[in-house]
């Protein structure tokens, strides 16, 4: 114990004193600890932050593709940032879903399923607007709620990273626990981190997109200027023997050889026309043209000249084409490449006239701020807002779809744009969708401008000739497609055999119309329909047998079509073959997805084009005659179910879900059969053969009415119709006979599937306990597609059952999958792939299938 | 006689990678010897089979693993925690015996484990004076809501061992763990891979190990009597509930309620001069980690405080020059022989995140020590050394053992 000053003990008092003083500057300096603590551990995890920022740059500018990125980002952020859980969600085909596609810090056994799982976000986070930030004081909503029970992740942070207003993904990052002092809430400072690394990413993402971009343009320059001087040697060797085989060289040439030669001659002079486009177009962006501009003393006349060259057309359309030449372009000091403009002027007028039915196409002329201008305006359709800012891309027309009314390659305003640029100039578009567009071309006056290298000083006998001789091509484009649709129909009535079928062939182009036609006209009727529209009319004036129709044309296109003529109670049942110009998946997407019979890629050949004809009009006749006999047998059924329904027998002989729905009157006792697209669905039991030679019948018998009952009972669970039973196995028909959505009922086999397997791995064990030794497996088999659905069978005994290919496929890919497996075909597969995982095997060649079917095992077993 | 060390570090996320480059690193630099023992730390986010797969094929059949998680890792160069750090030291020795012993089963049962293991030691017959590093496993299971740690604790184990062993020879131990969120920790063993188990590898035959302790706290208060114990929650201080006289000493304008204190509020016990200069080695340092709050305690880390010891109040003081010092001062000690090996057992409490200090604490060690001998070392929850001739369960420590012969 110390003293004072003056050597006094100090007082009790005095000692109390210094106790609490100490006490509180104890308590003071833990609170002083702590709180620097908190600020220090604050300013590390920012500091580690920056840090990880610049390494992620760094890391970032080494990298190539944006998957590597992602895997640096991913490893980055969970440890640097002490977050235990990080995850990328990409986006899937469908808006706002977001599916996890790389994570870390989850072990295997909880990763298995992520794959197979989306998540829905609101817009905000596909827009870039929203983020996400949960601790303990954040109320919780399903989403968060979706995304901790999904990633077992209770605090996180989720921002979204996008890039040119396209979402590339979700960073989801966080932790397990939260609580001071080793895991403080997420804040702000986390979210200024995350977002530095959204944009980080996004702007790799963005620079990467345009690097890419500017690659494959390039590429797709050069790709054009080799492929089309590649075409053109061909051609030219083609068009010669042509020629000379029309002059008469190798003998006499009779009227319809003349014709067919014609055809081919034709096309193959549009095909090298085309050819020489892209080849010019592609030499033009390559910088391999070069202007040749001299001074143009008239450039009214010149104008005028040019478009007089489609006044006898405008006339003959009923377009009133009007000039509007200021006096002043004649003494302006205008320099041209008279050549080029005219291949600009012309493309102008040749648009306007194309786009414009009825009304005016006036083109005018005049002189403002040095430069010169020249307008064509007209009353024509007009071009939409939206495509207006890509009306001069190549290849790019105004309305792209399938169903367009206008044919075209969509070069002519590319050319107009690049001749503009090249003469220093620029263009510019105003329209007013449904009333007209107006061009507007602008070149400066004199030469300063221009490169001295593309100005050129020729003698007024040295200037060439307007081009003149792409005329007679442009105005046949205009020629009435219609008319040798109604002259040849006429033909075909003439000549009606009523012992041949009524094929309709729906095509725009009239050069394939005629050669389909002469190709069936032997062994059919045929009608031609110019585009789908026309083709839907036909089908209902001619009721065919069969309609072929291709897929993109004016007014309506071949999917069209199809839709109108499913739609239609008369024509629904039409077996369709689309010829569709795309290869691969997309044909197979784009003619099954519609629901066609069948599909021929372009160019075709012949033979298989008949066959495939055949094919569907032999099953066509089959199931007339199916119908013809359902006919008879109808008055026979109606009268025998009006006694089932009455006497309550009704269950035994129909599948439940049909009997119950006529018990309680949904549908009548006349079951007449429809044609209608369902999901067939194959189940049997592998092991069973051994099962039965093991057992005592009793036992089997036992057995196999358990199996056939849950199953049955499985079967109806999903809305399912069983159909029959053969042995131990059954056939399900989803979608009938109370017609449902296609991707309803798809779901609904799939699910059934499912749903079969694991009532089959229960049963397997119950049977085991019982001392079923045998293993017990089943297979299935789906498929979607159109069917004939009714009451089939004699006098004796009928069922209610579906015929066609889609029942046959589906019975195949059950023998195909092996047990425990789910084979699903195409069909069924594009219905449910955004909600169901499935591994594509490839194509089978199933027996009695024609072509081989692209399959899917439905994953299950993970589910 | 001679012995070799390579120490090995990555922060690859790849477990087996990580695994395999780590021990590719520690053997390289054995000169072509074959690894006889293998000590491996990681952290959490590391999946401890594909870890152990990596590093196996490298060292070999024949040498033993041993180790488990941690925190972070330190090694001469490299010191990080909190990510994918994992680190290894491979030994090749003609001159040094290894021994290895294992009981599993701590939870609720450290006592016994520690009986086990202490029998193991006692009976297994070594050349030399053995020197025993003990490790377990630090996490029991997911605490509940509002406490932070469940852990297997220390004390009992320690005195479970000292009661089959009776005189401790050359000790030091690390309670593991591989983070703060009591995700389970791993232990390897050869090739086993374990949970809840107390190790001790013992290294015997001319090694000998020296340790110094440095601390990190500083008293801060009066003496404050504890008046009443339930196993290692402090119910009372003063007579009154401890939570309430700790928040008296705190004050009533805290800027926010210092329950959100826990593992800042320290007691220390003074086991020299109650009234003396400062002397580390006298204080055992105890941690809060969270509170009883239905009976006011203050759950601590060990059960060691009982009823009637006097404790203060510490505060959190690392003096770096101090530490500097003590490095210097343990090779001194070994002046004489030649030092292979150091390894540094860290409280993870310690990482200048959580002190607040403005450089990490291990880098003197690293300075000091690592520039001298190879070095691993790992952040860990619970740290022993012997304190005043006791084997103690120590908070807020650091343990920095020096191998040599």
């Amino acid at each position: 114990m110390t003293e004072d000053a003056a050597g006094q003990a100090p007082s009790p008092k005095e000692l109390d004193y210094y106790r609490r003083q100490l006490e509180e500057l104890a308590g003071e300096n833990l609170k002083l600890d702590h709180s620097v603590s908190g600020l220090k551990s604050a300013l590390q995890q920012k500091r580690k932050g920056f840090a990880l920022l610049s390494e992620l740059q760094h890391a970032i500018g080494t990298q190539r593709n944006v998957s590597a990125i992602l895997d640096i980002t991913l490893r980055a952020v969970n440890s640097t940032l002490n977050m235990d859980r990080t995850i990328v969600l990409a986006p899937t085909e469908t808006e706002n879903r977001y599916r996890p596609s790389r994570w870390i810090g989850i072990h295997d056994d909880a990763a298995k399923d992520l794959p197979s799982l989306t998540l829905e976000f609101p817009p905000g986070f596909s827009e870039g607007t929203d983020i996400l930030v949960v601790n303990k004081s954040t109320e919780t909503t399903p989403l968060i709620q979706e995304i901790q029970s999904t990633f077992d992740l209770p605090f996180f942070i989720c921002v979204p990273v996008v890039a040119e207003g396209v979402p590339v993904g979700l960073l989801l990052s966080g932790r397990l626990r939260e609580g001071r002092p080793f895991y403080p809430p997420l804040d702000q400072g986390d979210i200024d981190t995350f977002e530095a690394i959204a944009g980080l990413i996004s702007a790799f993402v963005s620079h990467q997109r345009a690097a890419v971009l500017e690659e494959t343009d390039r590429l797709k320059t050069e790709f054009f200027a080799n492929v089309s001087h590649e075409f053109r040697t061909p051609i030219t060797l083609t068009l010669g023997p042509l020629a000379a085989i029309l002059s008469g060289r190798y003998g006499e040439v009779s009227q319809p050889v003349r014709e067919q030669v014609q055809v081919m001659q034709r096309n193959q002079e549009r095909l090298l026309g085309l050819v020489n486009e892209i080849l010019e177009l592609a030499k033009l962006e390559a910088g391999g043209i070069r202007l040749k501009a001299s001074p143009m003393p008239d450039m009214n006349r010149f104008v005028e000249d040019t478009a007089n060259r489609f006044r006898s057309m405008a006339q003959e359309r009923g377009i009133e084409l009007r000039l509007d030449l200021s006096p002043a372009v004649a003494e302006a000091n205008l320099f041209i490449d008279r050549q080029r403009f005219d291949k600009l002027l012309y493309n102008l007028l040749s648009n306007a006239l194309k786009f414009t039915k009825q009304g005016y196409v006036e083109v005018s002329t005049g002189i403002e701020e040095g430069s010169f201008r020249l307008t064509v305006k007209d009353s024509g359709v007009g071009i939409k807002a939206e495509q207006l800012p890509y009306i001069f891309d190549r290849f790019r027309q105004a309305d792209g779809s399938a169903s367009r009314e206008y044919a075209g390659t969509g070069l002519g305003l590319t050319w107009v744009a690049e001749i503009t640029r090249l003469h220093g100039g620029d263009v510019t578009v105003h329209s007013d969708y449904g009333k007209g567009s107006s061009f507007r071309v602008s070149i400066p006056l004199g030469k300063d401008h221009l490169d001295a290298a593309s100005v050129v000083d020729l003698a007024e006998e040295d200037i060439p000739a307007v081009a003149g001789t792409t005329e007679v091509l442009v105005v046949s484009e205009f020629a009435d497609q219609q008319g040798d649709v109604e002259v040849l129909n006429q033909a075909s009535e003439s000549a009606f055999d009523p012992g041949k079928a009524t094929v309709i062939y729906a095509e725009d182009n009239p050069d394939l119309r005629r050669y389909i036609r002469d190709l069936l006209s032997t062994h059919y009727n045929i009608y031609l329909a110019a585009d789908g529209q026309d083709g839907l009319e036909k089908a209902r004036q001619y009721k065919p047998d069969l309609i072929l129709t291709d897929h993109m044309m004016p007014r309506m296109s071949g999917r069209d079509l199809l839709r109108e003529i499913r739609q239609d109670d008369e024509l629904r049942s039409t077996p369709v073959i689309f010829l569709t110009a795309r290869a691969g998946k997309d044909a197979r997407l784009e003619s099954l997805e519609a629901g066609a019979d069948d599909y021929l890629t372009k160019p075709f050949d012949e033979a298989e084009l008949l066959v495939r004809v055949r094919n569907l009009l032999r099953a066509r006749a089959q199931e007339r005659e199916l119908a013809e006999l359902n006919r008879r047998l109808e008055a026979r059924v109606d009268e025998q179910m009006a006694e089932l329904v009455r006497t309550g027998e009704l269950k035994r002989f129909l599948p439940q879900p049909v009997a119950e729905s006529v018990l309680k009157g949904n549908i009548g006792p006349d079951r007449r059969s429809v044609r209608l697209k369902v999901s067939v669905l194959f189940v049997d039991m592998v092991g069973s053969t051994d099962l039965v030679d093991m057992l005592e019948p009793e036992e089997w018998s036992s057995l196999t009415n358990e199996y056939l009952r849950e199953m049955t009972a499985v079967a109806v669970s999903h809305a399912g119709t069983v159909v029959g039973f053969i042995g131990d196995s059954l056939m399900v028909v989803f979608g009938a006979p109370e017609p449902c959505d296609e991707t309803e009922h798809a779901w609904a086999a799939c699910q059934a599937g499912i749903s079969m397997q694991q009532c089959a791995r229960e049963l397997a064990t119950a049977w085991r306990r019982r001392g079923v030794s045998q293993e017990l497996g089943v297979r299935v088999g789906i498929d979607t597609g159109y069917c004939t659905v009714g009451v089939f069978g004699s006098d004796l005994l009928q069922c209610y059952t579906a015929q066609g290919v889609t029942v046959n496929t589906a019975a195949r890919l059950q023998v195909a999958a092996a047990p425990g497996e789910i084979l699903c075909a195409f069909p069924t597969y594009a219905l449910v792939e955004d909600r169901l995982p499935a591994t594509h095997t490839g194509q089978l060649d199933l027996r009695g299938i024609a072509r081989p079917v692209e399959t899917y095992k439905i994953e299950w077993a993970t589910r | 006689m001679s012995t070799s060390v390579g120490i090995g570090f990555s922060e690859n996320p790849d477990s087996k990678a990580a695994g395999a480059e780590i021990a590719r690193a520690a053997t390289d630099a054995l000169g072509g010897k074959d690894c006889d023992l293998a000590i491996m730390y990681s952290t959490s986010k590391h999946d401890p089979v594909k870890l152990r797969d990596g590093v196996r094929p490298i060292i070999g059949p024949k040498s033993r693993l041993i180790g488990g998680y941690a925190v972070g890792v330190i090694t001469n160069d490299r010191l990080a925690y909190e990510g994918y750090q994992v680190g290894l030291a491979a030994l090749s020795s003609d001159s040094m015996n290894i021994d290895m012993f294992i009981e599993t089963g701590l939870p609720d049962n450290e006592r016994n484990v520690g009986v086990a293991l202490g029998r193991q030691l006692k009976e297994h017959q070594y050349e030399g004076d053995p020197n025993i590093l003990l490790m377990y496993d630090s996490i029991k299971e997911r605490p509940p809501e509002g406490v932070v740690l469940d852990l297997n604790l220390a004390t009992p184990l320690v005195g479970g061992i000292e009661e089959s062993l009776g005189t401790w020879p050359r000790t030091a131990g690390v309670g593991m763990f591989g983070d703060w969120q009591s995700e389970p920790t791993y232990q390897w063993f050869d090739d086993r891979v374990e949970r809840h188990t107390a190790m001790a590898l013992v290294l015997s035959g001319g090694v000998r190990m020296d340790t110094i302790i440095m601390h990190g706290c500083r008293p801060s208060s009066g003496y404050h009597k504890i008046t009443k114990v339930d196993n290692n929650v402090v119910l009372e201080i003063d007579g009154k509930p401890a939570i309430e006289t700790v928040a008296e000493m705190l004050g009533p304008d805290s800027y926010k309620s210092w329950e959100e204190y826990p593992f800042f509020v320290t007691l220390g016990v003074n086991r020299g001069d109650r009234f003396g200069d400062f002397v580390e080695e006298d204080y055992a340092n105890r941690l809060v980690m969270g509170l009883d709050k239905e009976r006011g305690g203050l759950i601590m880390f060990e059960p060691d405080l009982k009823a009637g010891s006097d404790v203060q109040l510490m505060r959190r003081s690392i003096d770096f020059k101090y530490i500097g010092e003590r490095a210097e001062d343990i090779l001194s000690r070994v002046e004489g022989r030649t030092p292979f090996f150091a390894l540094y057992i860290d409280c993870a409490g310690r990482i200048s995140k959580y002190a607040g200090t403005e450089r990490e604490e291990a880098e003197e060690v690293q300075k000091h020590i690592g520039s001298k001998m190879p070095l691993l070392g790992m952040y860990s929850g619970v740290e022993i050394a012997s304190v005043g001739g006791h084997m103690q369960a120590l908070d807020w420590t650091g343990v920095l053992c020096v191998f040599s012969e």
